[in-house]
């Protein structure tokens, strides 16, 4: 039995902790651990919550109107809902300055995950070629995270793309927009398959279509966004509340670590932690120490602790994040039908895009309208909100949003380091993201892709409605402490493993040495339990 | 009764006119409240308070509900992040969440293609005749405002 002292409750971190947990370790979790608040009606669906509870605007748009998405120069099609506010609530200890990248941080019991919206794809050999291990290596931590958390998908033409080796779920059944999609898709599948390299599935999404390891299948009720309150979309705090019935799991919230201490041989002594709030010092010590506290607060950390013990400020290349673009679409053989709002809001759909070199691949999920805010749609028509309303109405059925990712690869300017703040001992993270030069070209060739395949579905792009979103807001952080093959500074061996500090790992996205166009989440989580299976 | 607050007054009449214009009916208490609640923390007032440009705009649009409508158009084209736009999307995202109106928004229009294609050439046409009306007033309004502008914190 070892004891390990773990930072973060993020997936990496809970699902780290939980295979640990079952090979006999013993295992402290330290988290600021921000909690969720109680679900707010859980049976009532979204229209039906706006006249269930006392106050309906002060639920959707918070106490002080946080909650509305205003005009603004880059616009959104939808903002963080007042309800998930504690997941990105940021402690005073932590601080950041970027003017490269929007970065989204979480101190909440179960990090940012709380806040995601299920997709849970398999990385192939491709995406794998720069890991130092291969899909064969992490099949089984696939299959087993996705019975641990149930995850709904189909073997179906995604396969092309993304391996089926898991056991997976049924799938919800379909929204009649996204019924009409595959319907078309099936008519003109060889055409789009062979002309446009265009590959139509069901997403794979870690919600319930049934009951299953003691959650409940998804209720229908449109509030995914809001956070489901039957707890059908899989949650990281869910493995969590696991782990807490497991012997050997010890849970610390309210520790803000700052960094740790190591000897001479760069074997790591203690964790050292904040109190939140409070700010006193806490340290923990161990024998195995694991970081998964996301990307960029675990680069922090090891940044912090060699600038404490020897004064200098290192930076970490190789900073990732995958671009992502919304393309609207409208499909008019949609029009006049009704909406149920009482129905799953997130992404029934998945394509993938063929590239000539495969580790381009493009990967994309398709949302239909159905529960929504609607202030934030209708002021991006090019009309007054009067017209914009009844347009917006008119058209509501047959509205969609492609939201395609793009892949990023490690470049050493993309980089992150720290800033001694003056009069203080602490520092702030400090983000460098240099946008790939290649990236403008292979966006406007998979646009082009995306909007002929959109049209040979019957959907119509409107023009100047895509959007191209911030670097920093799919919030998949990567590659500043890489997994690699040959040994290097601020690397880490196939197991994770430390090569600066032979007694710690790195269960995280830093660890990722490339960054498929394919959500990273289920990977993390596979990654950790393979990491925590080779402690030994 | 007028509220002992006179910028709650304002704001009262201001949302009566607004939610004239968006819902077509008088605004209940929980809208206002939840309007006068939301303005304390609207983006404008942190960025230095309305210019005159916006002052001239806000004037025209508290006249009624179609004036509103008409300085909503001109504003989504030539002051696409200004005051009275903030205003009207403040009150949008009430409206869409208040017991009253919501189920208005978060619907959508049924019925056959001809009676929704009318639908659509009907509003187009009423939006570009507005924007039209809209340059011809608030236009020079906004012209004069332009060339003599200064920022104040009003509501």
């Amino acid at each position: 039995m070892t004891r390990i002292t773990v930072v973060g409750s993020g997936p990496s971190g809970v699902h780290f902790a939980q295979q640990a947990l079952s090979r006999g370790h013993a295992v402290t979790l330290l988290d600021v651990g921000y909690p969720k608040p109680e679900a707010v009606a859980p049976e009532a669906t979204f229209d039906g919550l706006k006249s269930a509870i006392a106050d309906p605007a002060e639920y959707f748009l918070g106490s002080e109107a946080e909650g509305v998405v205003y005009p603004a120069s880059h616009p959104s099609y939808y903002g963080h809902p007042p309800s998930k506010q504690y997941v990105f609530r940021m402690p005073d200890g932590f601080k950041v300055r970027s003017s490269s990248m929007e970065a989204l941080f979480s101190f909440a019991r179960g990090g940012l995950a709380e806040a995601w919206t299920g997709g849970s794809y398999e990385f192939n050999d491709t995406d794998l070629a720069d890991f130092p291990f291969r899909h064969a290596d992490i099949r089984r931590y696939y299959a087993e995270v996705s019975r641990r958390i149930g995850i709904g998908g189909e073997r179906d033409d995604l396969a092309h793309f993304i391996p089926f080796g898991a056991e997976y779920l049924d799938p919800l059944p379909l929204d009649p927009h996204s019924a009409r999609l595959m319907t078309r898709y099936a008519e003109r599948r060889e055409r789009l398959n062979r002309d446009l390299g265009f590959y139509l599935g069901r997403s794979r999404v870690a919600v319930l279509s049934r009951d299953y390891a003691g959650r409940q299948g998804c209720g229908q009720l449109g509030r995914c966004l809001w956070g489901c309150p039957t707890g059908s979309i899989y949650t990281p705090s869910a493995t969590l509340k696991e782990c807490l019935t497991l012997p050997g799991f010890r849970y610390v919230p309210g520790m803000l670590v700052s960094h740790f201490e190591y000897d001479a041989s760069g074997r790591v002594t203690r964790m050292v932690a904040e109190q939140v709030p409070g700010g006193g010092r806490m340290e923990f010590e161990a024998e195995c120490y694991v970081l998964a506290a996301g990307a960029l607060p675990t680069s922090k950390i090891v940044l912090d602790s060699v600038f404490r013990a020897t004064g200098r400020v290192e930076r970490l290349g190789g900073l990732m994040d995958n671009r992502q673009v919304h393309v609207p679409f409208l499909t008019p053989s949609m029009l006049g039908k009704p909406v149920s709002t009482a129905s799953y809001q997130f992404h029934h759909l998945a394509f993938g895009l063929e590239r000539p070199d495969p580790k381009e691949y493009v990967h994309a999920q398709i949302t239909t309208l159905k529960s929504a805010s609607v202030h934030p749609i209708v002021q991006s028509l090019p009309l007054d909100l009067h017209s914009a309303t009844a347009i917006f109405r008119a058209l509501r059925a047959g509205l969609g949003i492609a939201n395609i990712n793009l892949h990023d690869t490690r470049r050493p300017e993309s980089c992150v380091t720290i800033q001694p703040i003056v009069g203080t001992d602490r520092t702030e993270l400090v983000l460098n993201y240099v946008d790939d030069p290649s990236e403008a070209t292979r966006m406007a060739a998979a646009l082009g892709q995306v909007k002929r395949a959109l049209g040979e579905l019957g959907c119509i792009v409107p023009p100047g409605m895509t959007r191209v979103l911030p670097k920093g807001a799919s919030v998949h952080y990567s590659g500043t402490l890489p997994m690699t093959a040959t040994p290097g500074p601020f690397s880490c061996d196939a197991n994770g493993r430390s090569r600066d500090f032979p007694n710690l790992c790195i269960a995280d996205g830093a660890g990722f040495p490339f960054l498929p166009a394919k959500n990273l989440t289920f990977t993390l989580m596979a990654n950790a339990a393979r990491i925590a299976d080779r402690l030994d | 009764m007028p509220d002992a607050h006179p910028e709650n007054d304002l704001l009262n009449r201001e949302c009566t006119v607004f939610t004239g214009y968006l819902a077509g009916r008088a605004p209940d208490e929980y809208i206002c409240l939840h309007y006068r609640r939301g303005h304390a923390r609207i983006p404008y007032l942190q960025m230095g308070g309305a210019t005159a440009v916006d002052r001239a705009i806000l004037r025209v649009a508290r006249l009624g509900p179609l004036p509103a409508r008409m300085a909503d158009i001109y504003s989504r084209f030539f002051r696409p992040t200004g005051v009275l736009r903030q205003k009207l999307v403040l009150l949008y995202a009430v409206l869409e969440n208040s017991p009253e109106t919501h189920a208005w928004f978060n619907s959508a229009a049924v019925g056959g293609p001809m009676a929704l294609l009318g639908g659509l050439a009907f509003n187009g046409l009423a939006s570009a005749g507005l924007l039209l009306a809209g340059i011809l007033c608030i236009g020079p309004l906004h012209l004069a405002a332009a060339l003599g502008s200064g920022r104040q914190g009003a509501p």
